[in-house]
């Protein structure tokens, strides 16, 4: 177990070194400078800024310089939000976006899987039908456009939550709904499908030969056999969940991560569209080792590997 | 005694298709906003910048069915014109994807090894990001003039002129992250494959490898990856949508269905039939690529996951 927890750490750490390194050279070859755009500068200002923020030296030279840096979790200067340390600004969004997120991950969880299970149990019935009904209409309906109409509905027609910003918690519920509506959906077919899976193997009948039924029988026969996939794709649950981000907090005008960084993107500010990077892969890194983990406690084959 | 008609596996998949009404009307709606795209120009009431000072942001009318935003520029219009790009994007990106994915994966599958080993870390590296985060990293470290430049080098200036740089260096960005789903199916169908009878008894007839993989191998793969391509394409405008939609993606004065939604979103409140039309091309068209794809996957491939 700690050999394995040792060499995913490894591993997950190369995985960072490596997309920090083709984030630079990427936000590097970018032809155009961050500070050659509205209103020109006079060569020697343009230097002097050039210098500040080490533009003038050889790329390898800078690659250096920043990696040292980030080995220090230092991120330097934003380009754009002068006199402003990116980690600052890091500090400052993370918890905005992860506070969100974590609504939105509890909401498709509790929504999904539950909506899974029912459905499963009840395959071909019309819960079943409605179900994946919804769940098709879930994942063609994009978050920007649901988020709309959740705005539009709510904030405007019924004038019961407020369309925009965050102060007190009734301003989360819409952003949340909305960013937790795709995976939703797809946990919802994903664990209806292993649990039908499942159904379909000969211990259940024995079990139910065996005069067990109703809560016992999900809960402590089928759930346990069926939700390993489930965990498996947290990885993925996170990485719908900071797409969704960059559009909801955008719409809703929330001062998080994807926000900022949409706005880094559009401005050219390269160590803050890099330091964000960065951290999604930590943050991705991190969800899969999780899952690796759970994944080794919940199925006993997994670990004699 | 009567005689039996034997079918063929493909009569059989299309007869079953055909009994699905929902793949049925996703087909129809497919074809029908395809030929809209194609035919913009002949269909579309006004041409996509027409700007009329005497109707701006009026509701849908009889002048303007589906009424005009602020410059006032018929929305019906551009969202004919807007289907254009949208779906170009989608059926080229795919097309490319397809073309990249089927290399990397029949390659990565059929040499095996260390090959096999490296490419598939790749893949696994891009499969676990964001595809988002990776088409908006792509698209903005594309050099564009560079790539009208190059366009003018290599004598191809009127491809630059016919889609603009913009529209081509975002189809570069999609087409990069989404070749990985398919190369990951093509390589596991070709593994599976490569362990059948006929090919074995291809290899014992002295079949040369290039022959055995292009024909007794890859056209095994075509089931399947028909219905991921059908599959891809709906994320594929899902992407782009949301992409115009945030401003990274189709900017004005070019309209994509996303950017429409974009602009359309600043007048949610008094006129939401800006945001409403785009929004529902968007939906339909994923909605009826995603039945399409159901009906395609229980019709050749009842096997396959989604």
């Amino acid at each position: 177990m700690i050999g394995l927890v040792i060499k995913r750490f490894f591993y997950g750490l190369v995985v960072v070194w490596a997309v920090a390194t083709i984030t630079f050279f990427l936000m590097h070859s970018v032809p155009g400078g961050p500070f050659d755009s509205e209103k020109k500068f006079p060569p020697e200002i343009l230097k002097n800024i050039q210098a500040k923020y080490h533009l003038d030296q050889p790329l390898w030279k800078q690659y250096g310089f920043y990696m040292s840096d980030l080995s220090r979790l230092k991120f330097g200067p934003s380009f754009k939000y002068r006199n402003r340390q990116v980690e600052d600004i890091l500090a400052q969004t993370f918890p905005v976006s992860m506070y969100l997120g974590f609504w939105a991950l509890l909401i498709a969880v509790s929504f999904g899987v539950s909506a899974g299970i029912v459905s499963a149990l009840r395959h071909n019935q019309a819960f079943d039908r409605i179900a994946i009904f919804l769940t098709t209409l879930g994942i063609s309906v994009p978050s920007f456009v649901l988020a709309t109409l959740l705005i539009y509905l709510f904030g405007h027609r019924l004038k019961i939550l407020p369309p925009a910003l965050l102060e007190d918690w009734r301003h989360y519920l819409l952003p949340a709904f909305s960013l937790a509506a795709a995976p939703s959906a797809y946990l919802a077919r994903l664990s209806r499908s292993t649990l039908l899976d499942t159904l379909g193997k000969p211990f259940v009948q024995s079990v139910k030969a065996r005069g067990v039924s109703g809560a016992r029988l999900v809960f402590k026969h089928l759930l346990k056999n069926s939700l390993s996939p489930v965990v498996t794709v947290l990885g993925p649950l996170v990485a719908m969940l900071i797409t969704g981000s960059f559009v909801i907090e955008k719409i809703f005008s929330i001062p998080g991560m994807g926000r900022y960084f949409i706005t880094a993107v559009t401005n050219r500010d390269y160590p803050l569209i890099m330091a964000v990077t960065i951290v999604y892969a930590v943050l991705i890194v991190l969800m899969n080792f999780l899952v690796d983990l759970c994944y080794a406690a919940l199925d006993p084959r997994v670990r004699l590997k | 005694m009567p005689k039996i008609k034997s079918k063929s596996p493909l009569e059989l998949g299309l007869s079953r298709l055909r009994k699905n009404r929902a793949a049925m009307a996703g087909l129809a709606y497919i074809v029908f906003i395809t030929l809209v795209a194609i035919c913009a120009q002949w269909i579309a009431p006004f041409g996509y910048d027409f700007q009329d000072p005497k109707a701006m942001l009026i509701n849908p009318a009889a002048s303007h069915w589906l009424g005009t935003d602020e410059l006032g520029r018929d929305l019906l219009s551009r969202l004919i014109f807007g289907a254009r790009i949208s779906l170009a994007v989608a059926y080229f990106s795919t097309l490319f994807s397809l073309f990249l994915g089927t290399v990397f994966g029949a390659v990565s599958g059929y040499a095996g090894g260390r090959l096999d080993n490296f490419l598939m870390r790749i893949a696994d590296v891009v499969y676990s990001f964001p595809d988002l985060l990776l088409i908006i990293l792509i698209n903005a470290s594309i050099d564009r003039e560079g790539l009208a430049n190059m366009f003018a080098g290599l004598h191809l200036p009127w491809l630059i002129r016919m889609v603009s740089p913009e529209i081509l260096s975002l189809l570069i960005a999609l087409s990069l992250v989404s070749w990985v789903n398919i190369a990951r199916l093509v390589r596991g169908e070709v593994l599976r494959i490569r362990e059948e009878k006929f090919v074995e008894a291809a290899v014992a007839l002295g079949a040369k490898p290039g022959s055995i993989l292009f024909k007794h191998i890859l056209p095994n793969t075509l089931g399947p990856l028909i219905v991921t391509i059908t599959f891809r394409i709906p994320s594929v405008i899902l992407a782009e949508s949301t992409l115009s939609f945030i401003g990274l993606g189709i900017q004005p004065p070019l309209a994509s269905w996303g950017t429409l939604a974009n602009a359309g979103f600043m007048h949610l409140r008094f006129h939401p039939h800006l945001i409403l039309f785009p929004s529902l091309a968007i939906f339909l068209t994923i909605l009826a690529f995603n039945f399409l794809g159901d009906g395609l996957r229980d019709a050749f491939a009842p096997g396959q996951s989604r």
